[in-house]
Formats: structure tokens, C-alpha cells, sequence
């Protein structure tokens, strides 16, 4: 679903990602942890297409982010860490606007907004503005864009920041049935009891390079993410 | 705390204007390209208030009331520095995007208040510097120069910045305290008609100036002691001018006094008015038909409510439009005084060509593909990661350019029809300035790309403090003097309709290059930044 090989990017003096590959299958919740700097917004950004990497090759569902943009960001949906919205917009019309851009029917954004405004209960604040809304409102109302249009691969950044306890389990049970369906979750995230309990694998990435990777029994072995990751950081 | 604050305020202010976001982190914009800009600005705006200070000076001077010639152009300088200001102040003060993280931290309220007060200084004294500067020029080439009324004189354009502020800040106060109590709906289209009605006052003393200028020159005793007392501050400053140093004095020490009295009493309320909308009514979702539409319509449609939603947007923008419709009114209206009037003074320019200019000379008040790519500041990520074309995006921008300023340009060059009395001039001149609407926008969507400002706090950054948007007026203008120009210096060898029609297909040639530019680069530059 997301073939990550030899990702490279670099600012100025500094090599944000240095030859990272990741792998990740549909079915899979796949969760990315590192330091704050560590690189992992940078590899969320070049897979979404927003940055050009400097060397390296992304593919998604098997359609290369690099040669055939559209096509990729056609299957997948991205909600950053800090949901800078149109607020100029109303809810309602920014998930209008979305929706018109991936295609999405009438008839299939009607079922779909009531549906997902239903349960993050956002329904009753979609006709205000997107500026009097909080953090935790533009949180879900990027959630629920990020749903409209049915994507085969969810790439989050930090997505349980701001989201209620109620918006935060509707969204793992969201996430296990985008997976179900042969979807797949991609997404980093600093709560560690989160990654360990929803991701089936994870990778750690260091100073922009890749340092470990797999399912969550072989990352993790007899001891918790946090120790391993605590070690893993602590190294030199 | 104050001096961070300051310097917090003038990085921002200096940052949009000095440097350009582009993928590589923050580039410095070219110094050469600031010098000509500054020039040309303060060549043109400073030529016309030295013309108007060599109206005033010798007479007064004359009349011994060199005073009320200071006093006149501090009215002026004032008046000048209050409307170009006004809703900055208002946006910096209270509607800054950081006001509510400065609060946050232990910084007094009234410190950001100051820190933001004293943030415009420097718009407001380039701003009275236009108008003051050729004052004092013209004022020593009718006295013998003195050293310390010159002194003085460089003092007031430092001092009276503080007036215009003062009353800068006493008007944001009342817009604030009109906003806060508005729906957020209705807040940009209340906002666009108190700054409508504020520049209809302006231009309807403007276009009363040179009868004000005349009664004044011919009742100078009358109106000097009605300034003595209204505008006694300025009596004062028109008195220090002249060499008086306690006059001058007296004149600083009100101007700073009001200015503090001001500031106390405005920060009592900082903190509620920059964060309360009592006015905040909770709109009611219903559900309605879901239409979906194409990716251009959708595209065109954020455009569209972005641009009704920011009042910023609307009046810094797309001015024009309203100023050309009410042109066409008055060409219906008054086309045949018009006419009468110019075939009585045999013009240099045939009609046609004038009043074609004149079209397009308004045109160029709407430049809002120029701040449209800095527009989507922070949200850029949003159209970045969706399955939607650069060029669709950039397209939507000349679309919204073109909606908003083709119809009104084609209804008032279809009005010139009422002064030239000529169908063929009329369908030429709508010909000529709709090519030229275009070119306007084309070349703002591509100044736009070359000096995009993504890192913005409030949009006034984004669309005011643009050198982009400066650039863009500037070069609309620079174009249509530059054909004038060539016309007078061919003379009568071509007929006014072949000028025209060379004019349209020049215009329309420099379009179709730059939009290639824009479909090819400009697309790359946009998906890097």
C-alpha cells in the first residue's frame, strides 16, 4: 500500500531524512514514533507529495508520488498535526470543497458527512465558521475531510491531539475499519500506550534515519515501546 | 519587555516587505528592487503635494500666515496618514493572530497595546513624510532658510505621526466595538461599508480640493482663526515651523499628552475587545441537497468565499470595481458635458485613447491575483495534498480576478460611448481594456509567485504589506504612462483605433507569454512552496 525506498531529503546543512525505507501492507495500522526533529513530519509530507524528496522513491497502492501525483494523492488522505483550515470558510463547505475535488457523489457525501459528523459530533457546529471553532473541533473537521472521500491509505500526524476521549475512540474504531476493508493507517504519533495498543507494526526513526522497524511483538519483545524506545534513544 | 515586543513587530513588518518564503527557507528580495520602488513612490505622491504646497506657500506666506501653511499640510499629512491606516491599526491592535499567545504570557496587556500603537510609527511617518517633505522644500525656497526652523520643521515629521495615531487608534477602537458586536458572517461586509463610507468622504473632499484650496487662499484671516482655535495643536506646530521653539513645545507636549490620555483609556478595554464577540450567534445546520461540482468550480468557489469573507481582501483589491461602476454611471450621466468640456480644450490625447486609459488606469485598482498566492499562507498544505493541479489552482486565481473586474471594465468602456458618441471607439476601448484586465491579472498571478509571503500572523501582511501588490499597481500603472507616453512622442502618424488595436494585441501577446510562464514555472514554484 505505501512502499517508502531510500527516502532522502535535505534542508540547507541538515539531512532531515537519510535513506529511510518502509514498507506497509494493507490491513495494517503502521505507527510511527521518534524524537521532536527526528524527521518523521518531513517523511509524512514527502509521501503525501507536499515535499519533493531529494533522492529516493515513494509509491502508493503502486502508483509512484513522484512521476504520477495526482493519481497517488487520489488514494490517500492526509490530516497534519496542526490543521491550518480555510477559516473563511464553514465546516460544511470546506467538506463540500473536498468532496468536489476527489469526486465524491452527492449522494455519497451526504451519508458519509452525516454519518461522520454524527460521530464526532461535530453536526451542529458545521454551518459556523471555521474560525470560531477550537483545536479539537478542527481536529475532527480534518478527520472527517479526510474520510469523504473513502481513501485506501490515511497517512496522521499526531492525529489524537485536541480529540476528545469519545472523538478518539470513534477514530480507532474508524481506523480498525478502514483496515478491514483492505485499507491502510499511517500515521506517527508521541502517546506510545496509543501505539502500542492499536499499531500492528511500528518504526523509530533517529536523527532522520530509520533505526527500527517491524511488528509491534518483534519491536518491542518482552518489554514495553517506551523502554525500548527510551534505549533506542539513549544510544549513541 | 517593550523593546521585544517592538523589535517582534518590526521583524514582521520588515520580513513581508524584505523577504520572500520559498521552499529553500526565506530569501532576501532584491535591495535594488526597494530603492526603485521607494523612489517611484515618493517621486510620485511627494510631486503632487509639492505642487500643491507651491499653491499655498507664497500667498500665505505673503498674508503672514506661514503658520496656516504648516498647519493646512499637518491637517493633510494627518488626514493622509489616518485613511491609509485606519484598518491596519484596527487589524494590528485587535485582531493580530498572536494577540491571544501574547496575552498568554506575563506580558501587561498595555504593553502589547503600546508595542503594537507604536508598531504602525513607521507606516504612519512615511505616510506624513509624503506630504510634509515637499512641504518644507517648497516653504525654504520662499523664505531665506533658517537652521533652526529647518530643525524644528525635521522634529513635527517626527512628532506628528503621534496625531494621526491617536486618532488611527480612537477610530479601530470604535470599528472593534462595532465588529464585536456583529455576527462573524456579517463581519467582512460590515467592515467593507464603513471602509467604503470612510473613503467616499475621502474622495468627496478630494474632489472638493481645489475649491477648499481657493476659499481658503481668499478667506485666509477667516480660516486662520478658525484653526487657531479647532486645530490649535496644529496652530502651535505651524508656529514652531516658523522658528517659535516654545510654540513647538507646546505643540509636542499636547500632540504626546493626548496620545497617552488615548492610550490609557484604550487599554482599560484591550484585553475584552480583542478577545470577546458577544455578537457570536450560533448559526443552525440544516441539512441541504448535496450538488457536487467539478474541481475548476470548486476552485473558483473557494476563491469566491475567501474573497467575500475578508474584508481586507475585498478593499484593498478590488476597489475598482466600484469606482468603475460609478464611472459608468457618470459617463451615462455626464458624457455629454464631458464631451463638451474636452472638445473645448482641443486635447492632446484624443478621447478615445483617454478615456481607454482611464479605464484601464482603474482596472489596475484591482490587483487581486497579487496577494493570492501569499493568501493561502498556512493552508497551503490543503491544496498541496490533494489530487488537484498547480495549474488548476492558479487558474481559479485569474478566474476570480476576472469575474470581479471584467464586467465592471466592460460596462464603463461601454459607457465611453456616452462622451465619443462612436460605437467603434466604444467596442474597441471595452476590447482594448478587457485585454488589458487580463494582462492586470496575469501579471499579478505572476508577481504573486515570484513574491509569495506564506508566513503571516494577520492577512493584512499578505495583501497591504506586499511588495508583490505594490509591485503589481506600480507596473499596471507604469504600463499605461509608458504607452501614453509612446503615443505623444509618435505624434499624429497613427490613427487613434490602429493605436488601440496595436495596445490590445500587445496586451494580449505579454498574457498568452505569461500564462505559459505560469503553466510551466510558475506551477513548479507553486507545488514547492
Amino acid at each position: 500500500m505505501l512502499r517508502i525506498e531510500h527516502l532522502t531529503k535535505t534542508f540547507g546543512d541538515k539531512k532531515a531524512v537519510d535513506d529511510l525505507s518502509l514498507h506497509i501492507n494493507p490491513g495494517e495500522i503502521y505507527g510511527f514514533i521518534g524524537h521532536n526533529g527526528a524527521g518523521k513530519t518531513t517523511t509524512i509530507k514527502a509521501c503525501c507529495g507536499i515535499l519533493k524528496p531529494d533522492a529516493g522513491e515513494i509509491h502508493i497502492d503502486g502508483i509512484s508520488v513522484r512521476s504520477e501525483p495526482l493519481r497517488s494523492k487520489a488514494k490517500l488522505a492526509y490530516i497534519p498535526d496542526n490543521p491550518d483550515l480555510y477559516e473563511f470558510m464553514s465546516g460544511i463547505q470546506f467538506l463540500n470543497f473536498v468532496a468536489d475535488i476527489f469526486g465524491v457523489s452527492a449522494t455519497d457525501r451526504q451519508e458519509r458527512i452525516r454519518r461522520f459528523s454524527n460521530e464526532f459530533e461535530l453536526t451542529e457546529n458545521l454551518a459556523d465558521s471555521i474560525s470560531t471553532y477550537s483545536h479539537g473541533m478542527k481536529q475532527k473537521l480534518a478527520i472527517i475531510s479526510a474520510l469523504i472521500h473513502s481513501p485506501r491509505l490515511i497517512i496522521m500526524d499526531e492525529p489524537f491531539v485536541g480529540l476528545d476521549p469519545k472523538a478518539s475512540y470513534n477514530l480507532k474504531e474508524i481506523m480498525h475499519e478502514i483496515c478491514s476493508a483492505g485499507g491502510a493507517i499511517f500515521f506517527s504519533t508521541h502517546v506510545l500506550d496509543v501505539a502500542e495498543r492499536l499499531c500492528d507494526k511500528v518504526a523509530i526513526i533517529k536523527n532522520g534515519r530509520l533505526i527500527k522497524s517491524g511488528s509491534m511483538e518483534e519491536v518491542r519483545g518482552d518489554e514495553s515501546l517506551e523502554s525500548v524506545f527510551l534505549e533506542l534513544e539513549n544510544e549513541q | 519587555m517593550l523593546k521585544i515586543l517592538l523589535k517582534k513587530e518590526m521583524q514582521e513588518f520588515s520580513t513581508s516587505l524584505m523577504r520572500k518564503n520559498t521552499a529553500k527557507g526565506q530569501r532576501k528580495r532584491s535591495p535594488l528592487l526597494i530603492v526603485i520602488l521607494l523612489i517611484y513612490i515618493i517621486g510620485a505622491v511627494g510631486f503632487c503635494f509639492f505642487n500643491l504646497s507651491s499653491i499655498l506657500c507664497r500667498p500665505l506666506v505673503a498674508a503672514g500666515l506661514a503658520w496656516l501653511y504648516f498647519a493646512l499640510l499637518g491637517v493633510m499629512a494627518s488626514a493622509f496618514g489616518i485613511i491609509g491606516n485606519v484598518f491596519t491599526v484596527y487589524t494590528s491592535l485587535y485582531k493580530a493572530k498572536d494577540n491571544n499567545f501574547l496575552l498568554s504570557m506575563p506580558v501587561p496587556p498595555r504593553v502589547i497595546l503600546f508595542s503594537r500603537m507604536l508598531g504602525t510609527y513607521i507606516i504612519t511617518l512615511f505616510f506624513e513624510f509624503l506630504v510634509f517633505a515637499p512641504a518644507i522644500i517648497v516653504y525654504f525656497t520662499v523664505v531665506p532658510l533658517s537652521p533652526l526652523s529647518l530643525i524644528l520643521c525635521i522634529l513635527s515629521i517626527l512628532i506628528l505621526p503621534f496625531l494621526a495615531i491617536t486618532i488611527s487608534c480612537i477610530l479601530a477602537w470604535l470599528i472593534a466595538l462595532i465588529l464585536s458586536r456583529v455576527q462573524t458572517k456579517n463581519e467582512s461586509i460590515v467592515k467593507t461599508v464603513l471602509s467604503l463610507a470612510f473613503l467616499a468622504a475621502y474622495f468627496y473632499v478630494y474632489s472638493q480640493a481645489n475649491k477648499y484650496l481657493q476659499a481658503i487662499l481668499a478667506n485666509s484671516d477667516r480660516v486662520g482663526n478658525t484653526m487657531r482655535t479647532v486645530m490649535y495643536p496644529l496652530y502651535r506646530m505651524g508656529l514652531g515651523n516658523s522658528g517659535d521653539i516654545v510654540s513647538f513645545v507646546i505643540f509636542a507636549l499636547i500632540i504626546l499628552a493626548v496620545f497617552a490620555v488615548v492610550y490609557l483609556i484604550l487599554s482599560a478595554g484591550f484585553v475584552s475587545l480583542s478577545t470577546t464577540n458577544r455578537g457570536a450567534v450560533k448559526t443552525q445546520y440544516r441539512e441541504k441537497k448535496f450538488i457536487s461540482a467539478s474541481i475548476p468550480s470548486a476552485l473558483l468557489r473557494r476563491e469566491l468565499i475567501h474573497f467575500k469573507n475578508s474584508s481586507v481582501y475585498m478593499l484593498n483589491c478590488a476597489l475598482g470595481t466600484i469606482i468603475l461602476l460609478a464611472c459608468a454611471v457618470l459617463l451615462i450621466i455626464k458624457g455629454g458635458y464631458l464631451s463638451a468640456v474636452l472638445s473645448s480644450f482641443g486635447a492632446v490625447v484624443p478621447v478615445p485613447l483617454l478615456f481607454c486609459a482611464a479605464v484601464c488606469m482603474l482596472a489596475t485598482m484591482n490587483d487581486i491575483t497579487a496577494p493570492s498566492v501569499s493568501l493561502e499562507g498556512k493552508n497551503i498544505w490543503i491544496v498541496q495534498s490533494m489530487p488537484v493541479r498547480a495549474w488548476d489552482v492558479l487558474k481559479s486565481k485569474l478566474k476570480l480576478h476576472l469575474v470581479i473586474t471584467l464586467p465592471p471594465v466592460l460596462i464603463c468602456s461601454l459607457c465611453t460611448y456616452f462622451v465619443s458618441r462612436s460605437v467603434f471607439y466604444a467596442l474597441l476601448t471595452a476590447l482594448c481594456s478587457c485585454c488589458f484586465t487580463v494582462f492586470c491579472a496575469v501579471i499579478g498571478l505572476y508577481i504573486s509567485l515570484k513574491m509569495p509571503n506564506l508566513n503571516w500572523t494577520s492577512e493584512t501582511a499578505a495583501v497591504k504589506q506586499n511588495m508583490g501588490v505594490i509591485v503589481a499597481l506600480l507596473l499596471g500603472w507604469a504600463v499605461i504612462i509608458a504607452a501614453a507616453v509612446i503615443y505623444l512622442l509618435i505624434g499624429g502618424s497613427v490613427v487613434p483605433w490602429l493605436y488601440l488595436l496595436l495596445c490590445t494585441v500587445f496586451f494580449a501577446a505579454l498574457s498568452c507569454a505569461l500564462l505559459y510562464w505560469i503553466s510551466k514555472r510558475g506551477c513548479a514554484i507553486f507545488e514547492t512552496l
